[in-house]
């Protein structure tokens, strides 16, 4: 069905990262949030994604924003960061959707909701961790990963998940033993994520996670993700069964993450 | 959310959350509507992946599953969950429960699904708080062949539960007041009848369903009728009637547990004469394997030399095009047609080969058979089987669904084509000697195609 070969191939297909968005990132870095802008803003599409971001609904500003320098500085250093990959990501996301109901539009809140519900967990766990909070930028890609590996062999794909329950990812692992969060993984590290970033989210899609604050940060990752792919958008868009994980939570756990869903992120 | 619908037992899989919010994403008037025709005996939520559920999302769901209930008579309820999710249920409904809940599929199955081959020795420990429903399960287990172990208190089953094969000690049986059942047993489909049967067998036997086990090949049909209080003038015209469909096709219909307090005299020689058999239990017909193995031999069908028809070769086409796409796709090797034959099935040295057949049905009609060299069978259904370690039976099962998708890859061929089908559901067979019988008085188109190396015979008949 799908080889390691056609992964790596679909992989090398990714386009590295532009020298723009290189700059702003190593802006970022450098804690220059007007150079920052300034760079951003010679590229329309970018300024058009970050306006579109940043006036969603779950961020919260009432007026509409579109001064580069004033979305930089509303976004902050580790925010920016995030949208800024998060772009990116966009720009692989297919134009049409085809293994499931979905578009641009619903791809870029997803990213959104994630990445504010994302923060809110890492506050409520007292976790201040840079690259934990970028990780999270690049999940959003295993679904368009899966529509473009998947999409030429939807005609057995699509009967052979009428005969049994078998998740997207159960699939891929079973003909390439890779998870979508390896695939993420690989894209990190072509994007130059760091090597703590990467291995983060190996981790997420892994069944045995070693170090304590990881693991910690990986289960709750894990039930975040499970619970935006039970919302009712995610489920019309066939999302429900994506991934495949274990569901060792203990029950400590998932009171907190119903707490926080309830007092933050509903 | 589309349910995975296996021997007309439907499962819903829902992963995460179900919730007030979200439930009409898994189960809704479109899903209930979908599944009505299906006539299922079942129908279940597997909480297997889920990891929060609430009264409102469990309610609600309830609601739409009491219709198929009431509709179709099918048994109902949520299966694959902890012990703690199965006391949650008993707060959550303060134990006042009116549908089943299974802890597995594999459960479920044992209640309601197909029957172990060697019941006898499947060790099952049954455990309930509820002597009434401690006792109700034995009883049900009883009735469908098995011989459970019943523990007597909370520790006996903890300390057995390693022993056994199954152990149902967080179960509850809602309902089971089904119209009709069911299930296979070595070969033989088995239908379970109850209370008092008349004219409305008519509105809850599944004629489709039945007529799809016929064009598989399936030659004997068992009516149990032990859970019958009686069978009137219209219950007994509606089997025999059943009965010379079945001729048609060679297949024949047994009632086992029919005695003279819940028949007339006139009335049974009328099925008898009808060519119904009639044995006092179904232990009995089980045991008399030489009765068996004759009617399902029995080669004395009407239909006989049906053979190849112009229609048959204008879809050979798209049928051995799916056949070769979903085993390039699913195997990951390539596969060449090597020889195309109008003929008699023939196979050669097929010492360790599986078969699996599917009937097609609607703008056409025909049977597809398809014979795999063991090994190539094992590769190609890699992905549907659970872990390397898989079993024959699981081999088998997995090449029954391998074969439903090239059906469901035919059918969207066709309907390309305007050529309108619907599929049986799969038959699968362990011997090859099982297959040739199926097939020995019929011609049809014999494709052999090589899959790196090994043989896959398809052969496409009337």
């Amino acid at each position: 069905m799908l080889t390691c070969e056609q992964i790596e191939s679909y992989v090398a297909s990714i386009p590295s990262l532009s020298k723009n968005v290189r700059e702003c990132l190593k802006y970022l870095d450098d804690g220059n949030l007007g150079l920052c802008a300034d760079t951003a803003s010679h590229d329309k599409a970018l300024m058009f994604y970050l306006a579109s971001i940043v006036n969603k609904p779950i961020f919260g500003f009432r007026n509409d924003i579109s001064n580069p320098r004033q979305i930089f500085s509303i976004l902050g250093v580790v925010r920016a960061k995030q949208i800024l990959y998060s772009y990116y990501i966009s720009l692989i996301t297919p134009k049409k959707w085809e293994v499931f109901d979905f578009s641009t539009q619903k791809f870029q809140d997803f990213q959104a909701r994630l990445i504010f519900k994302w923060e809110k967990i890492l506050k409520s766990l007292n976790i201040e961790n840079e690259e934990l909070s970028m990780a999270v930028t690049i999940i959003p890609a295993s679904l368009a990963f899966c529509d473009m590996l998947f999409r030429d062999m939807l005609d057995i794909v699509l009967p052979l998940r009428e005969v049994k329950q078998i998740s997207y990812e159960e699939i891929l692992y079973k003909t390439s033993q890779k998870t979508f969060f390896d695939i993420c993984a690989l894209v990190a590290k072509k994007w130059d994520f760091s090597t703590d970033i990467v291995d983060f989210i190996v981790d997420v899609g892994n069944k045995e996670v070693k170090s304590d604050e990881k693991h910690l940060a990986v289960a709750y990752l894990r039930m975040l993700l499970l619970q935006e792919m039970s919302t009712p958008t995610m489920m019309q868009g066939g999302f429900n069964d994506f991934f495949e994980f274990e569901l060792d939570f203990s029950e400590e756990m998932l009171g907190n993450f119903f707490k926080l869903i309830e007092k933050n992120l509903a | 959310m589309k349910p995975i619908v296996k021997n007309k037992i439907a499962f819903f899989h829902p992963q995460g959350f179900i919730d007030g919010e979200n439930v009409l994403e898994i189960i809704s008037p479109y899903e209930i509507e979908a599944l009505k025709p299906i006539k299922p005996i079942a129908v279940f939520i597997s909480l297997k992946k889920i990891i929060f559920f609430n009264k409102k999302g469990i309610s609600i769901a309830l609601d739409y599953l009491t219709q198929i209930r009431d509709s179709c008579g099918a048994v109902i309820g949520f299966c694959d969950y902890d012990a703690k999710k199965f006391n949650l249920f008993g707060e959550m409904f303060s134990h006042n429960i009116f549908f089943s809940l299974f802890e597995t599929e594999e459960v479920v199955n044992l209640f309601l699904g197909k029957i172990e081959k060697s019941e006898k020795e499947v060790k099952i420990l049954i455990y309930n708080e509820l002597a009434d429903q401690k006792n109700q399960q034995a009883v049900e287990l009883y009735e469908r062949g098995y011989t459970p172990h019943v523990a007597k208190d909370l520790n006996e089953a903890k300390r057995g539960i390693k022993e056994f094969d199954y152990c149902v000690v967080n179960s509850y049986l809602g309902s089971m007041e089904r119209n009709i059942s069911i299930f296979i047993k070595n070969n033989v489909i088995v239908y379970t009848l109850k209370s008092f049967v008349d004219s409305d067998i008519s509105k809850s036997f599944d004629e489709i369903y039945h007529e799809n086990l016929l064009r598989v090949g399936f030659k004997v049909f068992l009516f149990d009728a032990q859970g019958v209080s009686f069978i009137n003038v219209h219950g007994v015209n509606y089997i025999s009637r059943l009965s010379n469909a079945c001729a048609e096709y060679g297949a024949t219909i047994v009632i086992a547990g029919l005695d003279n307090n819940k028949i007339t005299k006139t009335l049974k020689q009328d099925l008898q004469d009808s060519g119904v058999l009639i044995y006092r239990d179904m232990k009995i017909f089980f045991d008399d394997k030489k009765a068996i193995a004759d009617l399902i031999e029995n080669h004395s069908a009407i239909r006989k030399n049906i053979g190849v028809t112009k229609q048959l070769v204008n879809v050979l086409p798209y049928i051995t095009d799916a056949t070769i796409r979903t085993v390039e796709v699913l195997s990951n090797m390539k596969a060449i047609k090597k020889s195309l034959q109008i003929q008699f099935l023939q196979i050669g040295s097929h010492d360790l080969s599986l078969g699996a057949c599917i009937g097609m049905y609607g703008d056409f009609n025909g049977i597809l058979v398809l014979i795999f060299d063991k090994k190539l069978a094992q590769q190609a259904c890699r992905i549907l089987l659970e872990d390397s370690k898989s079993s024959e039976a699981d081999l088998l099962d997995a090449l029954g669904e391998f074969v439903y998708i090239i059906g469901g890859k035919i059918i969207n061929q066709l309907l390309r084509q305007n050529i309108k089908i619907d599929i049986t559901m799969p038959r699968t067979f362990d011997t090859i000697s099982n297959v040739l019988s199926l097939n020995k008085d019929n011609k049809g188109v014999q494709v052999d195609l090589d899959v790196s190396g090994q043989l896959l015979t398809l052969f496409l008949t009337k």
